[in-house]
């Protein structure tokens, strides 16, 4: 085993061998801040490293397991947090230069949540500015790069998130989703990425960037991974009132169950239009294996769909940019120039506008409810090309020139809007090697049978047992 | 019965009530380069923006597909239907 690549093992793999005290955790966790030192000068996947914290931490898991004290799957695991999150002590920049040298006084909730489990804190990852955009190209703090090949984007917002998990650099990594953010870069980097339900993971700690449209949630390599990390952030929390008080489900117990019996929907429209035709191939062949494991798979329509597209945008500009304004208007030179021309269409929404916008959502809604009472699931390509090299404005899908950014947006967007969990997990590689993201997409608080699809087609196919070179 | 709860959750959301600008776009006209970007920038003069005007022609374009996108997805009848945001409710309504 090459040094540093402990991390790749995954949590389901290493937790065993830490319970059983096969495997330290203070080794671990050198492991991959050595992996660290090497990779991240290339992949500028971290902004900030907390080395000594992340070994005193590591250390405290080490005592506590050895006295029997283990706490779960997280004990010891080293991880990471989108620098959106705050860390006491520690700036939660946001990917900004307005934000270099805000200083938190606390932790996020989320992040009190891994360290309740026992996860080890490697550092913070690197964002697109604000978590306002998809590229990871930050002006600021540099581009992060994707580990399957590094003159390419990771996608973002959560880019360094994804590069990190993708690289072995973290075992998993939380990231948030307000247009893609998280399912986005998972696709780009080949790793699995969840947005859970609007409600379900607290926010309070983290920054916003549209009240309505945010969401926190999990990178990890593998969807067993993936719902070990939900279970350890989701559920109630007072502090922040958009929390739902439901209590989560046992996400894990039933991940094994596989898919027959559900019913699938591949959507016959939008979906599948105007997608580069690896990408089309790899997701039917998706759809094909979801059969022969015995789901049914059937076609659904959702005339609402491009519609919804357009209002998640217009809903996220103006809450944006009622976010930032005063920002904007005062420190407008320090802001990226795709940032601060986002936030400037953002002044340019009327109040009709967007209260029209939130009033058709509803319509949405209701359309996806039709939907879901046919279909325990929605099955999608994640976006309709593989990652854009760095710098680069517009792609050519099957002919047609597309901005990179509304390309990587356009099939995720809508369940920003709706609110429904939706995950991304890699289904297939195009013909330069980078990988292809599958969208699998539940009802409200159903996390638990996206992740029982999403487990039993993952172990299934071999997509995940691929890691970027070196990794 | 998942929507009643669902939309109410998603009715917590938000409460910030975005910039009212002082103008109304004009609607009447189909794209068209410099015309579309003397449009936006009367608006942004109509409504104070200080918003450099090299800044509005480069954002001109995509206001107005957003803009197009969104008339064409409030074509339909709305009728009484209320808007998600603006409603909090001490204690959760979920």
């Amino acid at each position: 085993m090459s040094e540093g690549s402990l991390a790749t093992l995954g949590i389901r793999k290493l937790a065993p061998l830490l319970a059983a005290r096969k495997l330290s955790p203070v080794e671990l966790t050198e492991s991959v801040l050595a992996r660290i030192e090497k990779k991240n000068p290339v992949l500028n996947a971290y902004l900030a490293v907390l080395g000594e914290a992340a070994l005193e931490q590591a250390r405290q898991a080490e005592r506590d397991i050895q006295a029997g004290r283990y706490r779960g799957p997280l004990h010891g695991i080293p991880v990471s947090v989108k620098d959106l999150f705050h860390v006491r002590g520690t700036p939660t920049t946001a990917g900004s230069k307005i934000f270099a040298n805000f200083l938190p006084d606390h932790d996020a909730t989320v992040v009190e949540r891994l360290r309740a489990g026992g996860a080890v804190l490697l550092g913070k990852t690197n964002l697109h500015e604000l978590a306002y955009g998809i590229t990871n190209d930050n002006p600021h703090y540099g581009a992060t790069r994707n580990p399957w090949r590094p003159t390419h984007i990771p996608g973002g917002s959560s880019g360094g998130s994804a590069a990190a998990v993708a690289a072995g650099l973290c075992a998993a990594s939380l990231g948030s989703d307000t247009g893609g953010s998280i399912r986005i870069p998972a696709a780009y980097c080949g790793v699995v990425g969840l947005k859970p339900t609007f409600g379900r993971v607290s926010r309070w700690g983290v920054m916003p960037l549209a009240w309505s449209l945010d969401h926190v949630g999990p990178l990890a390599g593998t969807v067993w991974d993936a719902a070990a990390v939900l279970q350890a952030i989701a559920g109630p929390d007072p502090r922040d009132e958009n929390c739902s008080p439901r209590p989560p489900a046992d996400y894990l117990r039933s991940i094994s169950e596989g898919v027959a019996g559900l019913v699938v929907g591949l959507p016959e429209n939008y979906f599948l239009d105007r997608l580069s035709r690896e990408v089309e191939k790899a997701v039917r062949a998706a759809a094909t294996r979801f059969a022969e494991l015995g789901a049914r798979v059937e076609p659904v329509r959702l005339p609402g769909i491009e519609p919804a597209t357009d209002l998640s945008r217009l809903i996220l500009l103006a809450e944006a940019t009622a976010l930032h304004q005063k920002n904007l208007r005062a420190r407008r030179q320090e802001l990226g120039p795709d940032v601060r021309a986002l936030l400037e269409q953002g002044e340019f929404i009327l109040a009709t506008d967007y209260l029209n916008a939130q009033r058709a959502r509803r319509r949405f809604l209701e359309e996806l409810e039709g939907v879901f009472r046919r279909v325990n699931l929605l099955l999608t390509p994640t976006t309709p090309i593989t990652a854009a090299p760095i710098g680069q404005a517009a792609v050519d899908v099957n002919g047609q020139s597309e901005d990179v950014r509304l390309a990587s947006t356009r099939l995720v967007r809508a369940f920003n809007l709706a609110g429904v969990p939706a995950l991304s997990l890699p289904c297939g590689f195009d013909s330069e090697g980078l990988p292809i993201g599958l969208q699998i997409v539940g009802k409200p608080f159903d996390e638990a049978t996206v992740l029982r699809a999403a487990c039993a087609y993952q172990e299934a196919t071999d997509w995940s047992d691929h890691h970027p070179p070196d990794a | 019965m998942w929507r009643r709860s669902f939309l109410w959750s998603l009715s917590l959301a938000g409460g910030v009530v975005p910039l009212v600008a002082a103008a109304s776009s004009d609607e009447s006209r189909a794209p068209g380069g410099e015309e579309v970007a003397e449009r936006w920038k009367r608006f942004a003069a109509a409504a104070c923006l200080q918003i450099p005007e090299r800044d509005v022609e480069q954002i001109a374009p995509s206001l107005e597909r957003l803009k197009a996108g969104v008339r064409r997805a409030l074509q339909a009848d709305l009728g009484f239907i209320e808007p998600l945001v603006f409603f909090r409710f001490p204690g959760g309504v979920w």
